[in-house]
């Protein structure tokens, strides 16, 4: 089974995610296949949508009370990530059938087939993937630095396998992110990710997946190569060779100014004509027409405005400023 | 040929002294050497407190533009940025080490190391986490702390002489030339919090989860200490362990933060745990958290007092007068006043630049 968490203005994405689980899944799929965590208030979707597969809203599994409380709180990205685990922890309650559960972003795609991933949760209780799995070994930005305030395993896609390990691992996940989602680098928190750190350190058969074909994202793109053969793509990456590419993350790569790294400099999109095709072949899977795309809604939760990412010359002109006040406080003055 | 090494400065040789005590009777074929960031030659031993250790003073192992480096960082900085640059000069001058493995100084080493043996012979690198579990309460130093400062504690690191190991120190050197700081907000913690990567960026990484590794005040919550009818230190996950089968020896403790002149504390880093006190008992109800009865560790008690004993033992109050030939008076920002007044316009504009 795959869970997906979004907003409304998220929808069609996480749709589409469905659809390619579906697509990829092969006769192996649960009823129902796909659950879509909204993060939302379903009273405000358009009159007459009707979900492909069970919506699952938040206020289903928070209370009221705590409900707006964290709303209050959060901005609507932290509010997400805040309740990311009670999700996960709530599909396993829900569907008590199930033994395979997936969490993916509404960004992801999955391109070929699951079967590697439920092998690998054969072995493990829990899966995880690193942003990047070699040194970049250049001046470009994001840097290892920075890898380090948010984290280094994405929490865009996670896969669990029913344990009492895994129990643990959300009672415990589920706690810590509640009042602890911030994103504060100075605090040693960022979202529900940076506590996945712990992860393969406090629990038992936690599998660190560095297979390049897995999770093909805007900031691993430069230490992979794709191309396309009869077979479908095949990516090959510090950590092996001709692997078929079985899931992209298309965060920050369709819309710029999403994600951590809306000012990246290492990749050039330009230099790396194959991308585009790809890109390509993932908007064709957005549903094309549909009364939520194109909208932005605010989101019901997360009452806190989010981080503005500037552009152009206001860009610039902040980073200089800022360089300017760094050098007024570290300037050595005689006593 | 399998060498331990440590790095301080002559006020912590007492320390250094004692961790090579501890592994020459426990691990007596190791090579043990101190790396020393200091100067012999300025400090001018007394025949009597010259350790009979090999000592390799840190501007001797050709770290290139050391000079910068001691101008960049501060004691504690410096103390850690040059790890990497000793295990590189160890390999590099001792091929037939098989094996590098790091102490911090404030450690004693308890049994003989057989798992870690075991484990360097299979394993380019042995990490071992700060706790192996989640810790029990928000109090210093918590999980958020190892958030910030790393997840493994780089007192200990156990290197096998092989190519994974070599790029690791390598790619490990290259960060710590500039980016050994303290720098929580930029994700910088001294050596430590770079070792995040080992496990991300190569294979053969194996962390170590034995309870009997790197005890100290961050992972008291989770280990217990007993000791058996033959005298050693046992630990246990479980407060009263009636089940003898489940406590392993204890290796090695990490005193880190304990000072001998105040025996009553167990570290200044944390705020967890204290050592039982008469006058508690008396006084009702406790005023610190870690004064609670259920916070009091009777158990590790022993552990520090024979370690108060052993630095006495070993000319602690002696070693710790020589001050230090690279440590820098702390740097001062004078007209903070002025300083945020010329700030004034420029935050101004950039909050108006970030506003919608």
């Amino acid at each position: 089974m795959l869970l997906t968490i979004c907003t409304l203005s998220q929808l069609p994405q996480a749709i589409a995610l469905g659809d390619s689980f579906v697509r990829h899944s092969g006769s192996s799929t649960s009823i129902p296949p796909v659950i879509l965590g909204l993060v939302d208030d379903p009273a405000r979707l358009p009159a007459g949508f009707v979900s492909p597969y069970p919506l699952l809203p938040v206020n289903e599994l928070v209370a009221s009370v705590s409900l707006a409380e964290l709303s209050s709180l959060y901005t609507p990205t932290e509010f997400a990530a805040a309740c990311k685990p009670a999700f996960i922890t709530e599909v396993f309650r829900r569907y008590p059938e199930i033994d395979k559960l997936l969490y993916a972003d509404p960004n992801i795609c999955f391109m070929g087939p699951l079967s590697t991933i439920w092998q690998q949760l054969e072995e493990s209780t829990a899966l995880l993937t690193p942003f990047i799995t070699r040194n970049p070994a250049d001046s470009l930005w994001p840097d290892e630095k920075f890898f380090q305030n948010i984290g280094l395993y994405s929490s865009d896609f996670l896969g669990f396998r029913r344990s009492d390990e895994t129990d643990r691992l959300l009672a415990w996940w589920t706690d810590r992110v509640q009042q602890r989602a911030f994103i504060n680098y100075c605090e040693g928190l960022c979202l529900d990710q940076i506590w996945l750190m712990h992860v393969p350190v406090f629990f038992k058969h936690v599998r660190i997946v560095k297979n390049p074909g897995w999770h093909v994202a805007l900031w691993n793109l430069p230490e992979r190569s794709l191309h396309q053969t009869q077979n479908g793509w095949q990516v090959t990456g510090p950590e092996g060779q001709n692997q078929p590419l079985l899931f992209m993350n298309v965060k920050g790569w369709l819309y710029p100014d999403q994600g951590f790294f809306p000012h990246q400099n290492r990749l050039r999109l330009s230099d790396r004509p194959e991308l585009g095709s790809l890109l390509d072949t993932y908007r064709q899977t957005l549903p094309p027409s549909s009364e939520l795309s194109g909208k932005s809604i605010k989101p019901a939760y997360g009452q806190q405005p989010e981080p503005v990412v500037l552009r152009g010359w206001r860009y610039s002109a902040v980073q200089s400023f800022r360089s300017i006040t760094r050098f007024i406080d570290q300037l050595s003055l005689p006593g | 040929m399998t060498l331990a090494f440590t790095i301080c400065s002559i006020n912590y040789l007492a320390q250094a002294r004692t961790l090579g005590d501890s592994l020459r009777q426990t691990n007596p074929d190791y090579q043990y050497i101190i790396g020393l960031v200091d100067k012999l030659s300025v400090a001018n031993l007394p025949a009597e407190l010259v350790p009979e250790y090999p000592m390799l003073e840190v501007d001797k192992i050709g770290i290139p533009d050391f000079a910068a480096m001691c101008d960049r960082y501060d004691i504690t900085e410096l103390n850690t940025a040059v790890k990497p640059f000793y295990i590189d000069y160890l390999y590099q001058t001792y091929p037939n080490a098989s094996e590098v493995i790091y102490f911090d100084p404030d450690i004693i080493v308890f049994q003989p190391l057989q798992e870690l043996n075991e484990a360097l012979a299979t394993h380019s690198l042995v990490l071992t986490p700060h706790t192996c579990s989640p810790t029990t309460d928000w109090e210093r130093p918590n999980e958020q702390h190892h958030l910030n400062t790393g997840i493994f504690n780089l007192g200990f690191i156990g290197l096998r002489n092989d190519a994974t190991a070599r790029q690791f120190v390598n790619w490990w050197k290259d960060r710590l030339v500039y980016e050994c700081r303290i720098d929580l907000c930029e994700g910088l913690f001294v050596d430590q919090h770079w070792a995040n990567f080992a496990p991300v960026y190569f294979n053969n990484v194996l962390v170590d989860h034995h309870l009997g590794y790197n005890m100290a005040y961050w992972n008291l919550h989770e280990r217990f200490i007993s000791q058996n009818e033959a005298g050693s230190w046992m630990v246990s996950g479980e407060r009263t362990s009636q089940h003898l089968y489940q406590t392993e020896p204890l290796q090695f403790f990490h005193f880190s933060g304990y000072n001998p002149d105040k025996p009553e504390e167990i570290s200044k880093y944390q705020t967890r745990y204290s050592f039982p006190k008469q006058a508690n008992q008396a006084s009702g109800k406790p005023v610190r958290f870690a004064d609670r009865p259920e916070q009091q560790r009777p158990d590790v008690r022993p552990l520090f007092d024979l370690y108060r004993s052993r630095l006495l033992a070993n000319q602690n109050e002696l070693y710790r007068q020589y001050p230090c030939v690279y440590i820098k008076p702390p740097k001062i920002f004078r007209y903070q006043r002025v300083r945020r007044l010329l700030k004034t316009p420029f935050n101004r504009l950039i909050t108006l630049l970030e506003s919608r």
